[in-house]
């Protein structure tokens, strides 16, 4: 299995099979455009995400390198939060800080599987809350006037509809 | 550094812009990203419920914008089914429901309704809004469907509900539509805002039409006094739902001669749930004996087959099934309405869901709603759908049957036809279809393209 060399922001170094790093459409792009070949020895500098973070993302991408190819985004399918496997929600419990951060890498990466999951289980935080309780949990400034905040409360929406 | 990456992959520099790189330090700040970074709230808002992306709308400016464009973006039909037995607590039922409303992909701007009677007539309990977070002893509010649903649904969605004797219903995981004689049952059909869909309905109080025959001897029943559809809109469907046995027949055909080449389709109900008022009346005392839902624009079309009363076998259901799929209309949007007597059905056939098996058969996506009722409001109207039109009428006059009904329905067509081509005939008398049936089912089917 060849192996690829990444490089974190803060300068360390990961070794990585091929296969696991082209989950990454950044990485798999960046590869071809380079004319990569398995003599090159030089890692590939990915200079927005720092050690800790790329170490949880091989970490996903590891084990999660036998999946289909994720399917595309399509509108008209059913929408759902709650498809999170055991294993990706186990790999999400970790702080905000740390779920956020993933999100960006997964984001700069273009990992759409990763991208997909983290931005479900911050859906799955989203759920259920009232928009001042939605603020507080991600200390979200409240950036409505006065006025427009009671346009918003008298809206024609119900109880339940909001 | 930077300038390096961004120019061997051009391709992800937009998905970069947005990012500002500070934010990858370790202390990656959760505030920033989701007021900051477009792209990912977007990723995070998306798969999001209607009624959840209302609340995040009062979350902040850059979320206010997102959710308004998501909810525009939707389109979605949604549909349900429930039903259950006389002895079963209604709890699950009420519970389902209201998670079906909750987690609407699309906000519906209007919701269709067919209950059984008697589930209409049994006081539901409802949890009182806070009523979770109290212990078991919980307030709760005792009311009817028409209620409920008034009390979950947004306040600018319309509630089009009835009951009748039996309901046809779609369940929305198996998409199994399932025919409901003798139990509890509720189907409903979502409409959220769709561009080219235009649904309007009004309420007809039958006793003051009545009246007003008495008076002038003219027998014509005045649609443009009822109506709620603007003047110049061409009506491609109108559905047809009426509580009062004795609603002369005039005003069906009445319909059928001021909106030209629709189809009309319905019945007889127990009960019209809501709205109960009738929007022409100022003082707001009469009652609605009729509702009329009348569905327009360029991008809904709409046909209709009778099935009659002779037709007992699985074939001939099948012929009268094959007319509307000849019909072409686009499947990948589209609702259909069965509308039979309560004599059908399992009396008719010596066994259930017989006719909701085969038009499942012949359109296996298409969701299936409608009642069970009293009488029947329909006809032929198999106008065949192609993407040009001119096309389509020629092919449709050139269509020939020996069958009596078919034949009567192409003439209407023709005729109306030529009415919309050239305004100088429109007043010249057309035959019209026969409109109300007994121990008939109809069809109905409506796509949006």
């Amino acid at each position: 299995m060849p192996q690829i060399k990444l490089q974190s922001s803060d300068g360390e170094s990961f070794e990585i099979d091929l296969e696991v790093a082209r989950q990454s459409v950044t990485i798999k792009t960046m590869l071809e455009d380079l004319g990569w070949d398995e003599s090159d020895d030089d890692p590939v500098p990915l200079p927005n995400v720092n050690a800790a973070i790329l170490k949880k993302v091989v970490q996903w991408a590891t084990f999660h390198k036998d999946d289909p190819p994720p399917p595309e985004d399509d509108e008209n399918k059913e929408k759902r939060t709650d498809d999170i496997c055991t294993w990706d929600a186990e790999f999400l419990k970790v702080d905000q800080g740390t779920l956020f951060e993933l999100i960006l890498a997964a984001n700069y990466l273009d990992i759409k599987g990763l991208l997909d999951v983290t931005c479900k289980t911050v859906a799955n935080m989203i759920k259920g809350k009232s928009p001042e309780e939605i603020r507080k949990t991600f200390n979200i400034k409240n950036d409505f006037t006065p006025a427009e905040e009671e346009q918003m409360m008298s809206c024609n929406c119900s109880a339940t509809m909001e | 550094m930077e300038d390096y990456t961004t120019e061997i992959h051009p391709g992800t520099s937009t998905s970069m812009d947005s990012i500002k790189y500070d934010f990858m330090t370790p202390n990656s700040n959760p505030a920033q990203v989701l007021q900051n970074v477009p792209v990912v709230i977007n990723k995070i808002l998306r798969p999001l419920p209607a009624k959840t992306l209302n609340t995040c709308a009062r979350v902040c400016r850059t979320w206010n914008d997102l959710c308004k464009t998501i909810k525009k973006s939707r389109k979605d039909l949604s549909w349900m089914f429930v039903e259950c037995e006389e002895d079963e607590n209604e709890e699950i039922l009420v519970s389902q429901i209201k998670t079906f409303i909750e987690n609407l992909s699309s906000q519906p701007k209007q919701l269709l309704l067919f209950c059984t009677t008697n589930l209409y007539e049994k006081p539901l309990k409802v949890p009182s809004r806070h009523g979770t977070r109290l212990p078991r002893a919980a307030k709760c509010e005792v009311m009817d469907v028409g209620d409920l649903m008034k009390k979950i649904l947004p306040k600018d969605c319309k509630l089009l509900a009835m009951s009748a004797d039996g309901i046809v219903g779609t369940e929305s995981k198996t998409n199994k539509p399932v025919e409901v004689e003798s139990r509890y049952g509720l189907s409903c059909l979502c409409l959220p805002q769709i561009e080219g869909l235009e649904v309007y309905s009004f309420n007809v109080d039958i006793y003051t039409y009545a009246n007003r025959m008495d008076e002038s001897s003219s027998g014509l029943f005045d649609i443009k006094q009822v109506t709620t559809v603007p003047e110049g809109k061409e009506v491609k469907a109108i559905l047809f739902f009426c509580d009062e046995p004795f609603c002369p027949p005039e005003i069906g055909y009445t319909l059928l001669q001021h909106y030209k080449n629709t189809v009309v389709a319905g019945g007889y109900v127990d009960n019209l749930i809501s709205p109960e008022e009738c929007s022409h009346d100022p003082t707001g005392q009469s009652l609605a004996s009729l509702m009329c839902v009348t569905f327009c624009g360029p991008r809904l079309h709409a046909v209709s087959v009778v099935i009659r009363e002779e037709i007992k076998t699985i074939e001939e259901v099948e012929k009268a099934m094959r007319k509307l799929k000849d019909c072409n209309l686009p499947e990948e949007k589209s609702f259909a309405f069965m509308f039979a007597c309560v004599g059908r059905g399992h009396s008719h056939y010596g066994r259930d869901n017989v006719e909701a098996d085969i038009f499942r058969k012949y359109f296996p996506k298409t969701p299936l709603l409608g009642f069970f009722g009293n009488g029947e409001v329909g006809f032929n109207f198999l106008q065949k759908y192609d993407r040009m039109p001119s096309q389509s009428s020629s092919e449709a006059n050139s269509s020939s049957s020996s069958s009596s009904s078919r034949s009567s329905s192409s003439s209407f067509r023709s005729s109306s036809n030529s009415a919309r081509t050239d305004p100088k005939v429109t007043n010249q008398v057309r035959p019209l279809p026969k409109l109300y049936h007994a121990y008939t089912t109809i069809i109905c089917l409506m796509s949006i393209s």
